[in-house]
């Protein structure tokens, strides 16, 4: 049954602006992987927005920062993370987004370098109890979109996001996959 | 009296192995992983994933595990 278009539709209806991120991003980019929750990307500015009208599906916070919101589901609801970014940050991704459908709804994406970009983030937080499905993904996300390592648009964000040691990681893995 | 004809299943498969195109099936030289990505779409996992996830969620530590995914260092772009 299909779960994830309700909430699409409440985000529209109110006018929030999202990109569908994680782990479905990365599958709708047609690396196969699991994942057990749906992964926004919203705008500072529509935070509350989103919030009110994911409240009225019946969604409670769990756990808040700035940066982002996650929340409880409801019964027939699939579980929800709200990455939140500066307005300008999200005009960017927003700029090279992908359209795609998922449960009957056209949906956007980040395209593959700047879910790239997403992913090497989150490899830097030293915090997280494992980053190795991240780096799954960005070596996938580079066969599977057939990307070229040398691509100065890549090694940029690859240094910038990923840090000194991402790009020999990311090389290890594209040569062992 | 004309030999029986062979049985479908006995008929000899190597020129099938060999000519991947006739069977839309993983061979060795095209790895399971790639065939599965060209051939399966991803609606078909997402709604698989779907399930899984409607699963995941009665869990009783299952938020406290999301929650150790995540980063709380807001993203620039």
């Amino acid at each position: 049954m299909p779960i994830f278009a309700s909430v699409f539709l409440a985000l529209n209806e109110a006018g929030v602006p999202f990109l569908v991120i994680g782990g479905h991003a990365v599958v709708l980019h047609g690396r196969l992987r699991n994942t057990f929750d749906l992964d926004l990307l919203i705008a500072d500015s529509t935070l509350a927005t989103a919030r009110s009208a994911l409240t009225n599906l019946g969604y409670r916070t769990y756990f808040e920062t700035d940066a982002f919101l996650q929340l409880q589901a409801p019964e027939n609801f699939p579980p929800l993370d709200l990455m939140v970014v500066d307005d300008q940050t999200f005009d960017r991704i927003e700029a090279t987004a992908d359209q795609k459908m998922l449960d009957g709804q056209q949906i956007r994406i980040p395209d593959a370098l700047r879910l790239i970009a997403l992913k090497l983030h989150a490899t830097r937080d030293t915090a997280r109890r494992t980053t190795e499905t991240d780096w799954q993904d960005i070596a996938s996300l580079l066969r599977v979109t057939n990307r070229n390592l040398e691509d100065p648009e890549l090694r940029l964000i690859i240094a910038q996001y990923g840090g000194p040691t991402a790009l020999a990681e990311i090389q290890r893995r594209v040569r062992n996959s | 009296m004309e030999d029986p004809q062979p049985l479908p299943r006995s008929r000899d498969v190597s020129a099938i192995r060999d000519n991947p195109d006739s069977l839309s099936l993983p061979t060795p030289r095209e790895p399971l992983r790639e065939w599965t990505e060209q051939e399966i779409k991803p609606e078909f996992i997402i709604a698989a994933m779907e399930t899984l996830m409607q699963i995941a969620k009665a869990r009783p530590d299952f938020e406290a595990q999301r929650l150790e995914r995540k980063t709380p260092v807001k993203f620039k772009y």
